[in-house]
């Protein structure tokens, strides 16, 4: 597997600005995403982590617009090549974004028909957007389940989905999401429901398709580890907003927000035993009434007067001038974060 | 990782644990699931559906104090060897000691109370139209532990203990967030003062900053209350935070067992190997740990064993008797001697390890 692509100063192909997304409830507006802002360039791969509530399969589907009914984006714009899609009519809309964007999900058994062949539901997409004959959709899908490393193409293209294991499965969500010939990969939690020692190979096959085919990659998981060892760029969500967002390695080994810090800290550590695990203590707010200012500002250790004094959230803002490291926390110019779990491991490994 | 490998390794400073009698022990246990065939091959008269060996001949003992993690991956039986354990399957062959008593014929309700469980949902594992309260008192009534007049005192105690609010008691679970959810699991189980609690998979569900307070909890509650617990998972890491001892199962098998430490750090069996290395480092390459250099090339494409029923399996029920060792399809040490199926082996050394491997007798240079 190759490094992470660098993130040239290239025009990125799909860029989120001030994306705002609701989910009427009988009880108010959900704020379920709350103005984020985030590009992927061609080859390039991008993680958006946070806990579970933070908004970032929602972000993700609204980038496909495939969002769950009652929600809807009440702003912002999504940008193709440049180019506003929101504006456009519904139709055109869906087009534009399907022939350019992928998503692969994070359970492959119930993204699948259980009641067709895999190989079909993958030449099922060239048949009917490309225009392939039979013949040629089939000789594709063989193709396409061979490049995701799938042993004996020929014979498990008639394979049913309960048939094959969770990572093979994955393998043809994989398959399938290729075959449109996407620019961009949306993978939410991608492996997640697969054992660790195959969770590396179905990272890998993924990995092996964005260099090879300069594919833009956006990959949600909640795990650190996974997201620092593919993507290039993170991007960290609480309360429905970026708090933190950088190159992965300066963001995590010198997080300049609390909220990345805990985070960072409460991760397990596999190769070490420690006294007492580190938590965030409290919960994350209710996105239906969202307390003014910083909301991580309750749970924080070094929250003040100062995080809440602003009723509106804080904005990103570069951590050194002209840098691309960006902080929501307004003071992190007064705190001081760099005792970090991850620090830690760094300065040990190059010890 | 490597750098504890040369040195002894240190066992946790609870060593007491290892001079105190057994609390629950199973000596080769099995647990079969019969399998119905399919139509088509009823019609065809063919050969009778092999049964479902999820757990196939597992020995553990769990002494006083002490936490023993189970680790594996989906579907190599550590759930089932817990359910087995706690009665709620009867066991195919085997016995379940408690306290020194054979379980067999099932426990009785005394017994029963002793051995509690905390399970991974904490949506589905509780009774969403129960108050937590009543939830409880039912326990408390049933199992009379504490006299009537006192439930309502005991009920506000366990909500102390795992640090709820008291007004939590006449709540229902829905008005929880995950991780309250499972403190309320907790006390479920801690209401019937147990010796042993079995907490299966109790924090996968879990946010990670929510999964490090219900560690803590589990932590400190097994020190306050004198418990002993079987902690089951397949996070590696978690594992290693939580347990004295750990368990390595593979298909129904334990493949090595030993303190935490001796085993995470100097890892024999080549499961194991693999199993750890390939749990995601922060910012590590990734094919540091892909397992490329410990993997054969089918582990590399087809690493995983297919559905038993699928004729796409690489792994068609072909371990057992006379099968040789289970993990010999995907061994990338693989020798002529793993024709037969080796039991766990002591490993030379002062820690108390065991590997189901015959390279800890015949140790080819890499193993010695």
């Amino acid at each position: 597997m190759t490094a992470p692509a660098q993130s040239g100063p290239a025009a990125p192909v799909l860029e989120a600005v001030d994306l705002h997304v609701e989910i009427p409830l009988p009880m108010g507006q959900l704020k379920a995403v709350r103005g984020v802002s985030l590009s992927v360039g061609a080859g390039e791969a991008v993680g958006l982590v946070g806990e579970s509530g933070c908004g970032k399969s929602i972000t993700l589907r609204a980038l496909l617009g495939l969002l769950p009914v009652p929600a809807r984006v009440t702003g912002g714009a999504l940008l193709l090549d440049g180019v506003d899609v929101l504006g456009m009519a519904e139709r055109r809309r869906q087009r534009a974004l399907t022939d350019a964007i992928s998503m692969v999900f994070q359970d492959s058994l119930t993204a699948l028909n259980p009641v067709m062949r895999v190989g079909d539901q993958i030449a099922e997409v060239p048949r009917r957007r490309l225009g392939m004959s039979k013949a040629e959709a089939h000789a594709r899908a063989v193709d396409l389940m061979d490049q995701v490393g799938i042993p004996e193409p020929e014979q498990r293209y008639r394979a049913y989905p309960h048939q094959l294991s969770g990572g093979m499965r994955q393998r043809i969500c994989i398959a399938i999401a290729m075959s449109t010939e996407p620019r961009v990969i949306l993978a939410d939690e991608p492996t997640t429901a697969l054992d660790v020692t195959i969770q590396a190979q179905v990272l890998a096959v993924i990995d092996k398709l964005r260099v090879e085919r300069e594919l833009g990659l956006v990959l949600v998981s909640h795990d650190l580890a996974v997201v620092s060892q593919t993507c290039s760029r993170i991007y960290v969500m609480y309360a429905g907003r970026v708090v933190e967002a950088g190159q992965s390695l300066p963001l995590l080994t010198r997080s300049e927000h609390p909220y990345t810090d805990a985070l960072l800290r409460s991760v397990p550590d596999p190769d070490a035993t420690v006294e007492r695990l580190a938590s965030i203590p409290g919960q994350p707010p209710m996105l239906v009434d969202v307390p003014p200012g910083c909301a991580f500002a309750p749970r924080c250790t070094f929250a003040r007067d100062v995080c809440t004094a602003d009723p509106n959230p804080p904005e990103l803002e570069p951590v050194s001038v002209g840098g691309s490291h960006t902080t929501a926390c307004v003071r992190h110019q007064d705190i001081d974060l760099a005792s970090g779990a991850v620090s830690a491991f760094v300065a040990e490994k190059e010890a | 990782m490597s750098s504890q490998a040369g040195t002894p390794a240190q066992t946790r400073p609870d060593a007491s644990a290892g001079t105190r009698p057994e609390v629950l022990g199973v000596t080769d246990l099995k647990q079969y699931f019969a399998v119905s065939a399919p139509w088509t091959a009823r019609l065809a008269r063919s050969a009778p559906i092999e049964p479902v060996k999820a757990v196939d001949g597992v020995s553990l003992s769990l002494r006083e104090g002490e936490t023993l993690g189970l680790v594996g991956e989906s579907g190599c039986g550590k759930s089932t060897l817990s359910r087995t354990i706690m009665g709620l399957y009867a066991p195919t062959a085997g016995e379940i000691r408690y306290a020194g008593t054979s379980l067999s014929g099932g426990p009785s309700r005394a017994q029963r109370r002793h051995v509690q469980m905390v399970f991974q949902d904490p949506y589905s594992s509780l009774n969403p139209r129960m108050s937590v309260g009543q939830m409880l008192t039912e326990l408390l009534r049933y199992h009379k532990i504490v006299p009537s007049a006192e439930t309502g005192n005991r009920c506000r105690e366990l909500m102390d203990l795992v640090g709820l609010p008291q007004q939590a008691l006449g709540r229902r679970p829905r008005q929880f967030s995950g991780g309250q959810r499972q403190r309320i699991g907790i006390a479920r189980a801690l209401a019937l003062e147990p010796k042993v609690l079995i907490a299966d998979e109790a924090v996968s569900a879990l946010d990670v900053s929510v999964q490090a307070t219900i560690i803590n909890l589990l932590i400190d509650l097994k020190t306050e209350l004198d418990l002993s617990m079987v902690f089951v998972s397949h996070n590696m890491a978690v594992v290693r935070q939580v347990s004295d001892r750990v368990a390595v199962m593979y298909r129904g098998r334990i493949v090595e067992t030993g303190p935490t430490d001796a085993v995470f750090g100097a890892p024999s069996h080549p499961y194991t190997k693999l199993l750890i290395g390939s749990v995601p480092r922060m910012l590590a390459a990734p094919t540091q740990t892909a397992g490329e250099n410990l993997a054969d090339p089918l582990a590399a494409v087809d690493g995983e064993p297919e559905a038993d029923d699928s004729p796409y399996s690489a792994h068609k029920v072909e371990h057992g008797e006379g099968h040789g060792c289970r993990f010999r399809p995907r061994c990338p040490v693989a020798f002529d001697r793993c024709s037969t199926e080796p039991d766990l082996l002591p490993l030379p050394g002062i820690t108390p390890q065991w590997a189901a491997c015959w390279h800890v007798e015949t140790p080819d240079g890499e193993h010695a």
